[in-house]
């Protein structure tokens, strides 16, 4: 599936951003977030890799961000969604294995869990630690 | 020989946090059968310090120093990372010569980077005296790193719009004589670590396939070892990169030979950026007039450079005031190092600190 | 005229000296000491290059770098103390065998550092649980800085604590 055809079949909106602000590429916003398992088999179909996924915390729920970049042209594409906190969301950790890291990565620091992933676990933080650090609601412990 | 193939049992072998070839505190949990190991699983975590927090309470100018802290060993390059998204989200123009003067420092701290990297590599897998011969190369360029930023390893010397301070003519001194020398050194420090022993541990182990790269994200000198000629100085230039000739030496099986080979080649095609940008670095201002008070436009920012271990991407969402509401950086190791669990499997346990030292990992940078 | 005697009388044998018993054990202790090879960020480079050619910490009797605690007498804490290191950190300490001696290297190690407030994974000091014999500040310290602990912790075990 060539990525000129993402638009159409997925519920991606095109958003429109330039080079020079933003760093990205090209970026989506993506409405059903079920769907980006199989976006991320279209990325991985034309050569992409995945450079990283990671959110932030809006206020009002997660800003999840799926980065892609290819090797031999310059074409770092983002997607993004809308997840509420405490969601579950798809794992792609069988398109991209490196998704495992990643993924528990934002589990450990947003309390977002990952349906089909192998392994999520809290990747970072120390033993016994409370709440999910990245959350603008998260205080630490008085010590 | 029954009874032996009766008692012979897998076990956990516990590597780390404390272990002195793994570059700080990462812990492998190695489930072994005799000399080899079945399965591994990294734990990560053991020098998380929560600095994605900290930047929401840090300001933009605060967090700068903190760039210095994550990868030490190339710390001019992240502070790069970190300047560029900045100067992105603001909007400066950074003068010629500034530009020039990153390219140089930022390719002695490649260097300086590549040569601990060959020291600690020699010194995991046994090899005492190269490490004597890097490190000798190496302090002459954190001597030059003195001069000018007043600093051995964290230097703090970039600033948004230009650098901290002009190089001084003592530098140039001191850049003429370590050019001079390093070639020959370079040259020196091969044939004296290539003996066959070196060759027999490091050859036709921890192969990374092409596919892999794209699996795991590879980048930097894994994937290049791995015949990748992905190098963003070269696929997405940014500074005055375009303006330099130089190559990507690549690898072709990508085995830990490969790797070690392409580091080595990097750090010639470094000293050959330095000499060109040297002869090209144009007179004018060091500096932009940088704001003191930096709030960024809200929106989103992301700057990615090449440091010595790969792609660094760094990702800033700021809410218009003096401290960002995400901070976020993807570092080149952390993704590279994800591929070890995937490579550990099969080899010897003598094998696991050849490959785990060709990956090339610095733990803060992972674990943040 | 000086009148010269036959024979000089010798009042000791050269190449014995008296002294008590614990400064001698003291003056081996201080020159022997066993670093245990345990990097835990940035200061770790410096401890490297401290023992390399340039700085050669070898001079001072402790370039032996130990990859065990249990051959070590020195615990130079080399970096940022995580809480989730700390606990290990411990371990390794009481693993050491005794007389043991630990230097905190570098900012973190000894307040926190830069990452005194706001980061929540940083253990504060390594003095909170570890009880540290000489304190070395920089970020990084430089190896002559690391060099100059050690001397000062040398004078400390010559004085019997």
């Amino acid at each position: 599936m060539a990525l000129v055809a993402l638009v159409d079949n997925f519920s991606l909106t095109k958003i429109d951003i330039s080079y020079e602000a933003k760093g990205f590429n090209h970026a989506y916003l993506l409405e059903k977030k079920e769907e980006i398992v199989d976006i991320a088999k279209a990325f991985k179909d034309e050569g992409y890799f995945l450079e990283t996924i990671t959110a932030f915390d809006k206020g009002d729920g997660l800003r999840m961000i799926y980065l892609f970049n290819v090797h031999h042209k310059v074409h770092r594409t983002a997607v993004y969604f809308d997840s509420p906190y405490d969601a579950e969301l798809q794992s792609i950790t069988n398109v991209f294995p490196s998704a495992n890291w990643f993924e528990s990565e934002v589990y450990d620091m947003f309390g977002v869990t990952f349906k089909g992933h192998p392994d999520l676990k809290r990747l970072l933080t120390p033993e016994g630690m409370k709440g999910f650090p990245l959350l603008k609601s998260w205080k630490p412990e008085e010590e | 020989m029954d009874t032996v193939k009766e008692i012979k049992k897998d076990f956990f072998i516990n590597m780390g946090p404390q272990h002195p070839s793994t570059h700080g505190v990462l812990r492998i949990v190695l489930n072994v059968e005799g000399e080899k190991v079945l399965s591994s699983e990294t734990v990560l975590g053991y020098a998380h310090r929560g600095v994605e927090k900290m930047a929401e309470s840090k300001t933009y100018i605060q967090m700068m120093p903190v760039m210095d802290r994550f990868d030490y060993v190339s710390s001019m390059l992240f502070e790069w990372g970190y300047v560029g998204a900045l100067e992105k989200a603001l909007g400066v123009k950074v003068p010629e010569r500034a530009e020039y003067i990153r390219v140089i420092m930022g390719e002695l701290n490649r260097i300086a980077s590549h040569l601990l990297w060959v020291g600690a590599f020699l010194l995991d897998l046994g090899a005492f005296t190269p490490f004597l011969w890097v490190f000798d190369a190496r302090e002459r360029i954190m001597d030059m790193f003195e001069e000018v930023t007043g600093q051995r390893m964290t230097n703090n010397y970039f600033r948004i719009g230009g650098v901290k301070d002009d190089l001084t003519p003592q530098f140039f001194k001191m850049l003429q004589d370590f050019l001079k020398m390093i070639r020959e050194r370079m040259k020196d420090t091969e044939d004296l670590i290539e003996s066959i022993i070196f060759l027999e541990r490091v050859k036709d182990i921890g192969f990374i396939s092409k596919q892999d790269v794209i699996d795991y994200g590879l980048t930097g000198p894994v994937a290049r070892g791995s015949g990748f000629s992905y190098d963003l100085r070269k696929n997405e230039p940014y500074s005055v990169y375009d303006k330099i000739d130089f190559e990507i030496p690549v690898g072709e099986k990508g085995d830990c030979y490969d790797r070690y080979k392409v580091r080595m080649k990097e750090v010639i095609q470094s000293v050959r950026i330095v000499e060109q940008a040297l002869n090209l670095l144009p007179d004018g201002p060091y500096t932009e007039k940088s704001p003191k008070v930096v709030k960024l436009p809200e929106g989103e920012y992301y700057n990615a450079v090449e440091t010595s271990r790969g792609l660094l991407g760094v990702y800033i969402v700021s809410d218009g005031s003096t401290k960002p509401a995400r901070f976020k950086l993807r570092d080149p190791a952390f993704s590279n190092l994800s591929i070890l669990d995937k490579l550990l499997p099969g080899n010897k346990i003598s094998d696991v600190v050849a490959i785990l030292g060709s990956i090339d990992v610095v733990i803060p940078e992972i674990d943040r | 005229m000086v009148k010269i005697p036959e024979k000089v009388e010798v009042p000791y044998v050269y190449g014995i000296k008296f002294a008590v018993l614990e400064d001698v054990l003291n003056w081996c202790r201080k020159n022997s000491l066993w670093p245990a090879t345990f990097g835990l960020a940035c200061c770790a480079i410096e401890m490297m290059a401290a023992g390399a050619a340039r700085f050669d910490l070898d001079r001072f009797g402790a370039g032996v770098f130990r990859p065990s605690p249990r051959q070590a007498d020195l615990m130079i804490v080399a970096g940022t103390v995580t809480k989730k290191m700390a606990s290990r950190v411990k371990t390794l300490y009481e693993q050491m065998p005794a007389p043991k001696y630990v230097l905190a290297l570098g900012a973190c190690a000894i307040s926190g550092g830069v990452f005194s407030k706001d980061a929540y994974g940083v253990v504060k000091g390594v003095d909170s649980f570890l009880p540290v014999d000489v304190y070395v500040p920089g970020c990084p310290p430089r190896p002559e800085a690391l060099i100059n602990g050690l001397l000062r912790l040398q004078e400390k075990i010559q004085k019997g604590r």
